[in-house]
């Protein structure tokens, strides 16, 4: 890694975290064209870094653009797809399947919380505020 | 010894045609040719003195070398065990001093003094001839004579300062009492309140304790979130580069005290010292200090046999009360030479470049950092359910929380080995709270509190897991237990607290440090309402949760809960622990262990608040790492 490498790799995350924050908020204000593109392009930048310097924090953005594009509305289903089919591929790089396997949980967990999550709330037969 | 009673009053130094010193020891059989190149070659690379770097290396007795170092200057050598100094010259108040500049006063007669030295250079000469008078006498002694004689004639003292020093200096921030007065009234109407409030109207107080319990966890919970996002960012994950490490210059590198603590430790001695022994810093920049207790012959006799080299230093506390870690530091602490201090516990194994890391870091980091916390991390992760899941927790806590903690500017509780400090500092504010059994948090926040700031070091220390439940929950109450008392004492005047650490310091305080034990001690009664609810459905605890209590509980329940165990598995795999990702599966087991551990430490801090659960080391049966797999670990 060049001494340049963290400060680009921070400024990309920082990106990341305000497209985050401007996805959320679209989404909370019921802009959801807005919202879709905002998801796509900070799983796209999550993704990039992932792939190019595996940092902590594109690992954890990139488990959480999954359920966001999940959640967000149906348009987003493809781009999701591709998205956990890089994730296969990449996770396929590990030296075991150990590795393979955990690579693959810590990027797909979150997805896993959200539908056992909506699964027990349907079963609870009760739709708090924050699902909707 | 010499016969004749040779001191001296004017300046010091060799006869012009005196031989080197390294050449006279070679000459007297003391050293061998070999060592004296091998110690002149490393004198150049790292400044230091020749003596000190015989010694350091074990080549050469210190008593031969000082003997030798008299005989060069043209001074008389004394054993201060034979000849001790005089008591009626021996001013207690004054060991400080004393230990600074590594001499006694020794005899007097004619109205002259005459000191016993180890360090004769010419600025203590002059500092000590300012001090005595321009007719002072000086004889040579070792640096261990004075060590010795210190601790023999100012024992008293150095106990009572090691007890109360920090009390008489910051009363109001001292854990000896558990609450005040005005913390104890204020519980007492509390309780008062509360009861009258539960006969009056039952189900809406306890609606009311529900929804706020309910609101604190999710608190907790919010900040531990932002804590990963933060940490988990490149700019908190890397420090120093290699390049840099091997670019620093060892004749600028810094005295630096080790600290090691030792009770009942013998078992793990001989780790220990391969471990001392495995530091990546100049032997005779490094003053190591193991702190014993006086009463604990076993462990002093291993140390004593473990064959360590003359940089290491036995100081033994005379057995007393409260018999805690931080007594044993503050009573160490006047005599660390150091700039730098650390401290290690008996059972770490440290990276080796991590005191190199440590220095370079202070270098980079502005003035008011100055205490650095290493990451802990535990080499027998792979030893049963118990040291996996305590290994996640820690992967988590050091590798992530720390450094968001820091990230946020937000008190950093140090973690009790591995902390290093600018020594200067340690020393102004008191040391350690011997009354706090963890002292480590307390003295994290306290830094905050004066203004000071902790920083996370890229460095990792590796300690043995506890890998048997029993001493698992003694050691956690104790910390449980610790942090209660941190607690209280920064809540005796919220209002200061606020004002020093700021909303956010004082948020994230409220959040990180009363989280730590409202959470555990609150996972039962509400993991047992949830199981009662579940295997009933019962409609009898519906009042209790109104839409808005509900919709906290059940984000709590699904999001807080799965997103603590994902943080644990993230934690986990970027350790390259990978096995580790499937354990935090099991992470509400373990929590309900934690929680007996918080109940355990409530029962004490009422009962029993200054008692110091020993936590037993050198159980495991998994080889310690060593040389390049500490740093391969890490």
């Amino acid at each position: 890694m060049s001494p340049k490498q963290p400060e680009l790799e921070a400024s990309i995350e920082r990106w990341a975290a305000r497209l985050l924050v401007l996805c959320l908020a679209a989404a909370a204000l019921g802009w959801l064209r807005l919202a879709e593109v905002l998801a796509v392009s900070f799983s796209g930048l999550a993704l990039r870094s992932l792939m190019r310097s595996c940092t902590a924090r594109s690992r954890l953005q990139t488990g959480m653009a999954l359920p966001l594009m999940m959640a967000l509305s149906p348009a987003t289903v493809w781009p999701a797809l591709w998205l956990a089919l890089s994730v296969v591929a990449l996770a396929l790089r590990e030296k075991s399947w150990v590795a393979r396997l955990a690579s693959l949980v810590t990027i797909a967990f979150p997805a896993l919380l959200l539908h056992a999550s909506r699964a027990y709330l349907q079963w609870l037969g009760y739709r708090p505020f924050w699902a909707d | 010894m010499s016969g004749t009673s040779r001191s001296h009053a004017g300046p010091l130094g060799p006869p012009a045609a005196a031989r080197p010193i390294g050449q006279g020891l070679v000459d007297a059989g003391l050293i061998s040719a070999e060592q004296l190149q091998e110690a002149l070659a490393r004198q150049r690379a790292s400044g230091s003195r020749i003596g000190q770097i015989l010694i350091a290396e074990g080549w050469v007795r210190p008593l031969d070398f000082y003997r030798a170092l008299a005989g060069q200057l043209g001074l008389e050598f004394v054993d201060l065990v034979q000849q001790p100094p005089d008591a009626a010259l021996f001013d207690e108040s004054q060991y400080d001093e004393y230990a600074r500049l590594q001499y006694v006063p020794w005899r007097a007669s004619g109205g002259a003094v005459t000191l016993a030295l180890a360090e004769p250079d010419e600025a203590a000469l002059q500092d000590l001839r300012s001090r005595y008078g321009p007719e002072t006498r000086f004889v040579i002694t070792s640096r261990l004579d004075i060590l010795w004689s210190i601790q023999r004639m100012a024992q008293q003292r150095l106990v009572a300062d090691a007890v109360c020093r920090r009390m008489r200096l910051d009363p109001e921030h001292s854990a000896a009492d558990v609450l005040t007065r005005p913390q104890a009234m204020l519980l007492g109407a509390a309780a008062v309140v509360l009861t009258a409030l539960l006969i009056w109207k039952p189900l809406l107080t306890l609606l009311g304790l529900n929804a706020l319990f309910g609101l604190l966890l999710f608190g907790s919970f919010l900040l531990r979130a932002i804590l990963v996002w933060k940490g988990s960012g490149t700019l908190y994950q890397a420090k120093s580069t290699p390049e840099e490490l091997a670019a620093l210059d060892e004749r600028s590198l810094p005295v630096y005290t080790v600290l090691v603590p030792l009770f009942r430790d013998a078992a793990v001695v001989p780790k220990l010292a391969a471990a001392l022994r495995a530091l990546d810093y100049p032997r005779s920049k490094l003053d190591i200090k193991l702190v014993l207790e006086g009463d604990d012959a076993e462990t002093i006799q291993a140390c004593k046999k473990a064959g360590m080299e003359g940089n290491v230093e036995l100081i033994v506390v005379p057995p007393g009360l409260p018999r805690t870690k931080p007594k044993a530091l503050n009573y160490a602490l006047p005599f660390a030479r150091g700039q730098l201090i650390t401290i290690y516990d008996a059972e770490d194994v440290p990276e080796s470049g991590q005191l190199k890391k440590a220095v370079l870091a202070f270098r980079k980091a502005p003035w008011e950092v100055v205490c650095l916390q290493a990451r802990l991390n535990y080499f027998n992760w792979r030893e049963n359910w118990l040291t996996r899941l305590f290994t996640l927790e820690y992967s988590l806590w050091f590798d992530w929380y720390l450094p968001g903690l820091e990230a946020l500017g937000i008190p950093i509780p140090l973690g009790g080995t591995s902390n290093h400090f600018r020594a200067e500092v340690v020393r102004a504010i008191g040391g350690w709270d011997p009354f706090n059994v963890t002292e480590d948090a307390d003295l994290g926040v306290r830094f905050t509190m004066s203004g000071w700031r902790v920083g996370v070091l890229d460095s990792t220390t590796f300690e043995e897991a506890n890998s048997r439940l029993g001493n698992w929950i003694r050691q956690r109450s104790r910390w449980v237990k610790g942090y209660m008392q941190t607690w209280l004492v920064y809540m005796r005047n919220p209002w200061r607290t606020f004002r020093r650490l700021g909303w956010k310091g004082f948020l994230g305080f409220q959040a990180f440090v009363g989280g730590t034990f409202l959470g555990p001690l609150a996972f039962p009664p509400l993991t047992a309402m949830y199981a009662y609810w579940l295997l009933t459905r019962t409609h009898a605890l519906d009042p209790l949760f109104p839409a808005f209590v509900l919709d906290i509980s059940l984000l709590l329940l699904l999001a807080g809960n799965g997103l603590l165990i994902y943080f644990h598995m993230l934690a986990g795999w970027h350790r390259g622990r990978h096995l580790l990702v499937f354990c935090a599966l099991q992470l509400p087991a373990y929590y309900m262990l934690m929680s007996i551990a918080a109940w355990k430490a409530l029962w004490q801090l009422c009962w029993r608040p200054h008692y110091w659960e020993k936590t037993e080391h050198g159980l495991t049966r998994v080889e310690a790492p060593g040389g390049s797999d500490v740093a391969e670990a890490a």
